[in-house]
């Protein structure tokens, strides 16, 4: 039939085209349209700076922090400051029935102990040798002591007054302050031949001695502001891990595989309190009512309501690792461990 | 030119038609006999999109990292926890029916009674490492002090999440599957290796006690093979429906099953052809057989339309056959062309299953053109109907058709401007509706089966109870060899992996920097202070020295190290999240000779298909426009029957991603061929209405006229087609196998969707057309058309 004259109409095939286009062209917008709302909210990853720019690195906001791995808690006022893995700093206003994270925090180091002198001075200390120091009860921090050189953790930091601190770690590492930390010299401990124990925590008072729990049951006192130390052996054949200066002078002292050590003479001997567990115990409380928690690995946790003298162990069924606990009252701690914080303080009825 | 083609065609087909038949007789018989040999076998790598970025990561590190073709068991007590003798003696008792199943790597088989796990202590003087079970505990001495000290043990040994569900409901046996079977090289029958952990392990120790769930790739594997085989009653319910629906619209068991028979016809070839391939049947294109059976009606039906007109009108069989044979030939092979074409461009997208769908697919077309097109109309010759019964037919369709006489109002001018804005108002609203259409699938467990099918529940149980990530994505972190002691390399390792950790719907990361910080903790007396990467190079590459015994998380030198992020579930949006920061990371912390490659893991893989996916759809989608028209072009030369034909098409698909939306259907290596495939059908349906159109106006009627005369010679026919299809193949729904209930939903729906759009916009968009464009020659007679 009319086969060919079909070819010669030329402008509604050109307009043929240009809808078919336009079809095309619509599915493709309508198309992206769809496949740019399925796009995922942006991942929050916090842009690093440069490694070399060390003084800029600082830690990052954390979706999730509390259940960041956390190591060391302390008291500013009545705010709890808990810090840990990666530079984390959580805050708590509420008695720990909530947290949020620190606002400036100049270091990516896993933080491994806290000091406050009062509500608003406090320091953190942790790996690569790093102290840093808030004047604003741990919203902010600045940096004041780094050593990148090799391992250098720093395990322990204790502020006698806002002017006078130490900090202890691994290898007999030990440094001192007398400027609230603008400044560090080093401290010898350990002096003699083997001076390269781990020092694990230092405690005490302002005005009687200082305490340094070690590696290999050693325990280090100091009488004199931690000019001169004295080493003290204990039938502990592991180390001590935690130690705290009970409200009534007497010490306590604990560590690697449940062992518990009681002094009443200020450290000159020390005996073994049955602990009841084989789990090391990671840190020692004492509430305000006079009750003492210690804490363990695999959900251990011990309490003595006589003053240190008789504790007896319990297991959560969770079995998480604790690494310390912050309490008011001895009924409402908050403990906190490689799993974030892992137990609160119920609410007050 | 063409019309003489035809009629020589006819000529010698009809001239030899007792050859002919004899011919494709013997052919059913062969691939008869070939196709009984198909067997339904399915595969994980075909579902691979092959070439893309993440597989290539996948197959470089293939059974080096956390892929291994594993399998888990769980013993559940109904009551109570695990620690009583009783369950640990059925634990052991299944310990050992599972390290002697065939297909179990032995060595690799895990549980608290296992010679392989040890608890680690870390006492004073350093390590000590015992047993967990220690080979002096019998079964019958399992006293509730042993069984307190085996508790103890778990825990110390860190057991609890991994061995021991967290709350002490259940016991873990895990163990790996041999595939290939290392001594006879041959690949491993899933489906049997499947059907024995049912009889030798659930069939034996599943009791009014305890529960025994099991999860695993091999297992799913068969529990999908399984639930495909049901898919066999569902095409025979269609079947039947089929049958009993054409009987309905002919009245005559001989057409019925000359109908039948010639779709079944196709069928045959097409298995024996599948298996002459060397091809499986795989349980994801069990649909590909029906869907060509349904075209097959679709095109029987136009057929047995056309015959019974020309009986009605006093023609004998045999010329109502010819007949019909030389007046369907070019929209039949128009049609099937179309059809073809859009089976064909799913061969664009590379992933192997929609290949071989498409494969599949594209040789039962080209089958139909013979069986349907040809074979129907010669079988069709030697029947005898009588011109009563042509006339009866007649009657019902004329019955019948008083419907599409309502229908053929939409023709007139102003219905049809009505009808045009409708319809467009009603693509505005698909559109908008189809916003934000799921990608990928969004339930727990294997996406292809039922979230309350036996596999899924045991999957939930298991990952709310074990640490068991059932949704992984796998970094794999490429280094320069003799990597170990770079501590900046490590520490970026472990930057990485606390920076993926705080990424939306990441639960854990696992990286040789976590296991270095946990072993630096372990060899410092376990101190959790030291949980950190040392930076002393020396303890560093001691420590990943240790690290490198758990296997999976690195290679030798420290040449790749893997980062496995256990996420929260599959959903397209949490993978695309976590692929988004790992490549944001990996942009932002370039290092040299460090190359961060995605991704392993079933995520992984989920991320490439969903990627695939989404960027193939629209291209294919397009493609098959794109023929269509041009195939349109070629039949009318016309543009406004391309535009005709198409946009009730494009609108239609549109309802399909809308509805697709509203029912949580993802877009899936399963539903994407389903889209693609409802446009090679649904153009059927316009083409056969658009055909009658065009041969009336030809003969001078105008087109409100034309349509009302196609829509009552050829509207029932389609109006039937779809509805029989749609039934038959909403009875998908029922199937265990999610992906064919999504099949057979979105199926249905597109039948009728594009049925209806057909019937309406298809006619109010050819009349809105005709007044905004008045033809100015006459309009051309079709191809070739007979009364």
């Amino acid at each position: 039939m009319t086969e060919t004259s079909s070819f010669k109409r030329g402008l509604p095939e050109g307009i043929a085209a240009i809808v078919g286009l336009c079809i095309g062209a619509g599915l493709w917008y309508a198309h992206s349209m769809c496949t740019a709302s399925t796009a995922p909210a942006s991942a929050r990853v916090a842009a690093s700076p440069a490694i070399n720019g060390r003084a800029q690195i600082s830690a990052a906001p954390v979706a999730d922090p509390i259940h960041a791995p956390l190591y060391a808690a302390a008291h500013a006022g009545r705010r709890i400051v808990v810090a840990g893995e990666h530079g984390v700093i959580v805050l708590s206003d509420d008695a720990g029935q909530t947290f949020r994270q620190a606002r400036t925090v100049p270091t990516q180091a896993l933080l491994t102990s806290l000091s406050f002198v009062d509500d608003k001075q406090g320091w953190a200390a942790g790996h690569d040798g790093v102290v840093i120091h808030t004047a604003d009860g741990g919203e902010t921090w600045v940096l004041q002591h780094e050593e990148l050189d090799g391992d250098k953790p720093l395990f322990s930091v204790f502020f006698r007054d806002a002017q006078h601190g130490f900090a202890v770690g691994l290898f007999g590492t030990a440094i001192q302050t007398a400027d609230g930390g603008k400044n560090w010299a080093p401290l010898a401990v350990e002096t003699g031949e083997e001076n390269d124990h781990h020092l694990y925590a230092i405690f005490g008072d302002a005005t009687a001695a200082l305490y340094v729990a070690g590696e290999t049951g050693l325990i280090y006192r100091s009488s004199d502001g931690g000019a001169s130390w004295n080493t003290i052996k204990t039938s502990n054949p592991g180390s001590f891990w935690a130690g705290l200066q009970l409200s009534d002078g007497s010490l306590l002292a604990a560590g690697q595989r449940g062992h518990l050590f009681g002094s009443h003479d200020q450290g000159a001997s020390w005996t073994e309190i049955p602990s009841g567990t084989e789990q090391s115990l990671t840190g020692i409380v004492q509430a305000a009512d006079g009750a003492i928690l210690v804490t363990g690995l695999a959900g251990t946790t011990l309490s003595s309501t006589d003053g240190g003298k008789t504790f007896s162990a319990q297991t959560r069924n969770d079995r998480v690792p604790l690494n310390g606990a912050l309490s008011q009252a001895a009924a409402a701690p908050v403990l906190f461990g490689d799993k974030g914080i892992v137990g609160r303080p119920k609410e007050r009825e | 030119m063409l019309s003489t083609l035809v009629r020589r065609l006819e000529d010698f087909l009809f001239g030899h038609r007792g050859t002919v038949l004899a011919i494709f007789a013997a052919l059913t018989v062969v691939m008869g006999w070939e196709a009984s040999k198909l067997r339904i076998s399915a595969g994980f790598d075909k579902l691979l999109p092959s070439g893309h970025e993440y597989i290539k990561t996948f197959d470089d590190y293939r059974g080096q990292l956390h892929d291994a073709n594993g399998i888990a068991l769980v013993v559940h007590p109904r009551h109570g926890d695990v620690w009583n003798a009783a369950t640990l003696k059925t634990l052991l008792d299944v310990t050992q029916a599972v390290t002697f199943l065939p297909g179990i790597n032995r060595g690799s088989v895990t549980s608290l009674w296992t010679p392989n796990i040890f608890v680690t202590e870390i006492t004073e003087d350093g390590f000590k490492s015992d047993l967990l079970i220690s080979g002096t505990v019998t079964p019958d001495a399992l006293t509730p002090e042993v069984i307190g000290q085996i508790r103890d043990r778990v825990v110390e040994g860190g057991y609890i999440g991994k061995l021991v569900a967290k709350d002490g409901s259940g016991a873990l046996i895990a163990a790996e599957v041999m595939d290939p079977d290392p001594r006879s090289g041959e690949p491993l029958d899933y489906i049997a290796f499947g059907h024995s952990l049912e009889t030798e392990i659930r069939a034996k120790f599943e009791n009014a006690d305890v529960e025994i769930q099991i999860i695993g790739f091999a297992k799913e594997v068969s529990d999908i093979a399984d639930g495909a085989q049901g898919v066999l009653l569902f095409c025979g319910i269609a079947l039947l429906l089929t049958i009993l629906a054409v009987y309905w619209y002919c009245r005559s068991w001989t057409l019925t099953f000359q109908k039948i028979i010639c779709s079944m016809t196709t069928l045959i070839w097409q298995f024996g052809t599948v298996h002459l391939l060397g091809l499986g049947l795989d349980p994801l294109a069990i649909l590909v057989p029906f869907l060509i059976f349904a075209i097959g009606v679709s095109h029987g039906v136009q057929q047995i339309n056309f015959m019974v007109r020309e009986v009605a009108g006093g023609a004998d069989m045999y010329t109502a056959a010819r007949r019909s044979f030389s007046g369907l030939l070019i929209p039949g092979v128009l049609a099937l062309a179309t059809t073809l074409v859009s089976f064909i461009t799913m061969v664009l997208v590379p992933i192997p299953m929609i290949r071989e769908l498409a494969v599949v697919a594209s040789i039962g077309i080209a089958y139909k053109v013979v069986s349907n097109l040809i074979m129907l109309p010669l079988a069709a010759s030697y029947s005898s109907v009588s011109k009563e019964w042509g006339q009866r037919s007649l009657q019902r369709r004329e019955s019948r058709g008083d419907l599409m006489t309502h229908i053929a109002r939409i023709a007139k001018p102003r219905n049809a401007w009505a009808m045009t804005v409708f319809t467009l108002v009603i693509f505005v609203v698909a559109v908008f509706l189809s916003q934000g259409r799921v990608i990928g699938s969004l339930l727990p467990g294997s996406p292809e089966l039922r979230a309350d099918a036996r596999y899924n529940v045991d999957s939930r149980a298991i990952a709310e109870k074990f640490d068991v990530g059932l949704d992984w994505l796998t970094a794999v972190i490429e280094a320069p060899d003799e990597s170990c002691g770079n501590v900046e390399l490590l520490k970026l390792v472990d930057e990485f992996s606390w920076e993926m950790q705080n990424v939306p719907g990441v639960i854990s990361a696992e990286s040789v920097a976590s296991l270095t910080k946990l072993y630096n903790s372990g060899l410092n007396e376990g101190q959790p202070k030291m949980a950190t990467i040392p930076r002393d190079s020396h303890t560093l590459g001691y420590n990943i020295a240790q690290a490198h015994e758990a296997a999976a998380i690195t290679g030798k030198g420290c040449k790749w190290m893997a980062v496995n992020l256990y996420l929260t579930d599959h959903k397209a949006t949490t993978i695309q999240g976590v692929v988004e920061a790992v490549k944001q990371f990996r942009a932002s912390h370039a290092m040299e000779g460090v190359r961060f490659r995605l991704a392993s893991g079933n995520a992984g893989v989920e991320a490439a298909t969903n990627e695939v996916l989404a960027s193939e759809e629209l291209p294919m989608l397009l493609y098959v426009f794109a023929a269509i028209l041009l195939l349109v072009f070629l039949a009318y030369r016309d543009w406004r029957a391309m535009l005709a034909c198409c946009l009730p098409l494009a609108v239609a698909t549109y309802i399909g991603y809308a509805f697709m939306k509203l029912l949580d259907i993802g877009l899936t290596v399963a539903t994407l061929p389903v889209m693609v495939l409802s446009v090679g059908v649904g153009v059927d349906y316009a083409f056969y209405i658009y055909n009658r159109l065009q041969l009336h106006m030809a003969r001078g009627e105008n087109i409100v006229d034309s349509f009302e005369h196609a829509l009552k010679e050829t509207g029932v026919a389609t109006v039937f087609t779809a509805l029989t299809l749609s039934v038959g193949v909403a009875t998908w729904s029922f199937s265990a196998l999610k992906f064919q209930a999504d099949m057979g939903k979105l199926l249905a729906f597109m039948f009728m969707v594009n049925m209806i759009m057909a019937i309406t916009a298809l006619p109010a968009f050819a009349v809105v057309l005709e007044r905004l464009f008045p033809r100015r020659g006459p309009v051309r007679m079709p191809g070739l058309a007979h009364d």
